[in-house]
């Protein structure tokens, strides 16, 4: 039985998580929420709360509110979830070029003082570094490392976008998080408590980039089960399987 | 539904724990058995059977005894609970771990799950529980995996051909099993200084709660010492309150001109 699936996503959240072409178990269309016409598809899923928009799924980048009006939620944490999850990948991610030698550390965080203090401290000390509120597909393109900053108070949560790094074959500075999907620090990525640990570890990837390469190895197959086209495969199948 | 978790509990990447929880959070009616290596090891879960170091023919009939295997691990080289439990006509609901692949497609002879996914492993379960004809249709997909799966003679002369090509392979470039080998000293280097930053760091707390324990305790050896002081200072104040001289002194001060009672 082919499925056929539509996407509805932004530009930043359709190029790190959308997928378009035919696959094994169906199609895939990524499109903008506000697109008037949407294509015929026996099941649609909205990348984020996309208030209004009706959608079989809302695959959030952030913990859920629980008061979500959609009936099916898929987040990395949050009460009442259909499914706690992080995003796909795009599958385009998996062959994108390896960064320019000059590439630098990306720092996203949606603090500008935490994000701009650690930037600081990073050209500070000779690391090229630039900070941004969300990663995007051209960001990630330019980057060598991707930081995310932890959470000052509280339990922090798994960047939903960290596969997509991974995929990219970046460097990944993640939070320790005790939800961490499978991946595994110290391994496929490296996590730190602080913004302290994310300077130390950021210096010391862009210093010796040769000897933390396998990370990126161990990255790449760590963001294989968060291959757009698989997973994507199993949700639209779940979806017509479980009607709501 | 009848669900088996294989597994040694005290290995965390086999995510045991995770396992039996979602089989408890099950709306549908279910009963779960751990089956592990080392079942004197393994522990006891709440309302979860503990078996195994059981031989090949008690694990089919393990297998067989159950509707489906639960496997939620981190890592593994080979699903080969899932092969196992395959062969006895038995689907898997697993992780997306390291070769799962080879046995587990999504539908077909199984489900698979995101990891630390529990509410997708809790309706995974339920609509096993829930639709009978799934299960059968996964039934079927498994015992076709496993009759397309190498037998241990098949398996046997495909290792020793694998062998053979390396053995009449050119050699290895040694140069550059050096350099990868330094490369790898240098990383474990740079990892091993943050590790003991964060071990001083470690130390530092550590210290810091050994001092404080003995702050406290020290303070509640004095507030023992006051008690007892509070004790006997009240006793010999009930004891003066006692004396005739003391209630004489009481009544006595009724009389002095200014004075209330």
């Amino acid at each position: 039985v082919s499925l056929d699936l539509t996407i509805l996503a932004d530009a930043a959240a359709a190029g790190l998580a959308g997928l378009d072409g035919r696959y094994e178990w169906g199609s895939a269309a990524t499109i903008a929420p506000d697109t008037g016409e949407r294509p015929p598809a026996a099941a649609t899923i909205a990348l984020g709360p996309a208030p209004g928009v009706d959608a079989d799924l809302h695959w959030l980048a952030g913990p859920a509110a629980g008061d979500d009006a959609a009936p099916r939620v898929t987040a990395p944490a949050g009460e009442g979830l259909w499914s706690r999850a992080l995003r796909p990948a795009r599958d385009e991610l998996f062959e994108l070029d390896p960064p320019a030698p000059d590439a630098g550390v990306l720092v996203v965080s949606g603090d500008l003082k935490r994000r701009e203090a650690v930037v600081g401290q990073l050209t500070g000390g000779g690391v090229a570094a630039e900070g941004v509120h969300e990663l995007t597909v051209e960001r990630l393109a330019a980057a060598a490392t991707v930081a995310f900053l932890p959470e000052e108070i509280g339990e922090s949560v798994m960047p939903a976008t960290a596969p997509a790094v991974l995929a990219a074959r970046r460097h990944l500075i993640a939070p320790r998080c005790r939800v961490a999907f499978g991946l595994l620090a110290g391994t496929d990525h490296l996590a730190a408590d602080d913004d302290g640990g994310v300077v130390q570890y950021a210096h010391a990837v862009s210093r010796f980039p040769a000897s933390f390469r396998m990370f990126t190895v161990f990255g790449r197959v760590a963001a294989e089960p968060w291959r757009a086209s698989v997973l994507y495969g199993r949700v639209v199948s779940d979806l017509v399987a479980e009607p709501s | 539904l009848r669900i088996l978790v294989e597994g040694q509990a005290s290995l965390w990447f086999k995510g045991v724990d995770r396992a039996v929880a979602a089989a408890r959070a099950m709306t549908e009616p279910a009963e779960v058995t751990v089956v592990a290596p080392d079942p004197e090891a393994a522990g006891s879960f709440e309302g979860a059977r503990v078996v195994g170091a059981l031989d090949p023919a008690g694990m089919a009939a393990v297998y067989a005894e159950h509707h489906v295997l639960l496997k939620l691990s981190r890592i593994e080289g080979l699903a080969l609970a899932p092969l196992e439990a395959m062969h006895v006509g038995r689907p898997a609901v697993v992780t997306p771990y390291s070769g799962h692949d080879e046995a587990v497609v999504h539908g077909r002879s199984g489900l698979v799950v995101p990891f630390d996914d529990e509410p997708g492993t809790v309706r995974a379960l339920d609509r096993l529980a829930r639709d009978r004809g799934l299960l059968e249709q996964l039934s079927a997909g498994a015992l076709e995996t496993a009759a397309r799966w190498p037998g241990a003679d098949d398996a046997a002369t495909a290792f020793a051909n694998a062998v053979r090509g390396i053995a009449a392979a050119p050699e290895p470039d040694a140069d550059a099993a050096q350099r990868d080998l330094q490369l790898a000293q240098r990383r474990w280097l740079e990892l091993g200084r943050e590790y003991g930053r964060r071990l001083d760091t470690v130390h530092w707390y550590q210290r810091a709660l050994a001092e404080s324990r003995r702050h406290t305790e020290e303070l509640n050896a004095g507030l023992r010492v006051a008690d007892t002081q509070l004790i006997d200072a009240t006793r010999t104040i009930e004891d003066i309150k006692a004396t005739r001289a003391y209630r004489f002194g009481v009544a006595a001060r009724r009389f002095i001109p200014g004075r209330r009672s």
